[in-house]
């Protein structure tokens, strides 16, 4: 799979959770995503959508 | 370079700051590679008190440091921001304009090693260097 389909995968996915308002579990907290990576890239997307990280850095949360 | 990870998924910088680790002193301390996990990889390199360890992460090649004792490992760029100077969050650092940091700055950061406690004054700055900007990058449109 290339990165952009990567990419369109993983934003048809944040896009579905986006959608139900769901609240986001990350693996890796927010303040520790990796410059660059598409990890920080999912992040920036959600924030671009009104996404907050939690107080604890361990879920973006809608509307936050 | 170890024959565990296939040579096609090391980058050309990443062997160039692998060489360059060694020829100042660094060794192969781990190395770690999962085809069936999207190729992903580990190379840790030791000197004295100090860590280096490149990381492939969904086909990407990141570096990142630590000392002996630390659990936490952070990028060239919080290094610098923590023991030199701020670097703007607005600037995205690839990994060879991160690995074309540590000449300057890896004396001082093996310096840091030397006596990095684990409640130190400079771990909690490169903890915070690292938030911060990680919280800024985040207000960026995804690239």
């Amino acid at each position: 799979m290339s990165p952009a389909e990567q990419w369109a995968a993983n934003q048809k996915f944040l896009d579905r959770a986006i959608a139900r308002g769901d609240d986001i579990r990350l693996a890796t907290p927010a303040g520790q995503a990796r410059e660059g990576s598409s990890y920080e890239r999912e992040l920036q997307y959600l924030t671009s959508k009104g996404y907050r990280p939690s107080s604890d850095g361990t879920r973006m949360i809608p509307g936050g | 370079m170890s024959a565990s990870i296939p040579p096609e998924a090391v980058d050309p910088e990443v062997l160039r700051l692998a060489n360059e680790l060694r020829d100042r002193g660094y060794s192969i301390v781990r190395e770690r590679y999962d085809a069936a996990s999207f190729g992903d990889a580990l190379i840790v390199l030791e000197f004295d008190t100090s860590l280096v360890r490149l990381v492939r992460d969904r086909g990407q090649w990141f570096v990142e440091l630590s000392c002996g004792g630390v659990d936490d490992w952070f990028a060239p760029v919080a290094w610098h921001n923590a023991l030199v100077g701020p670097i703007s969050p607005a600037e995205t650092l690839s990994f060879s304009a991160q690995a074309q940091l540590l000449p300057a700055d890896l004396p001082r950061i093996q310096v840091a090693c030397d006596t990095l406690a684990p409640d130190s004054q400079v771990l909690e700055e490169l903890r915070s260097a690292r938030e911060h900007r990680a919280a800024a990058r985040r207000e960026m449109p995804p690239s």
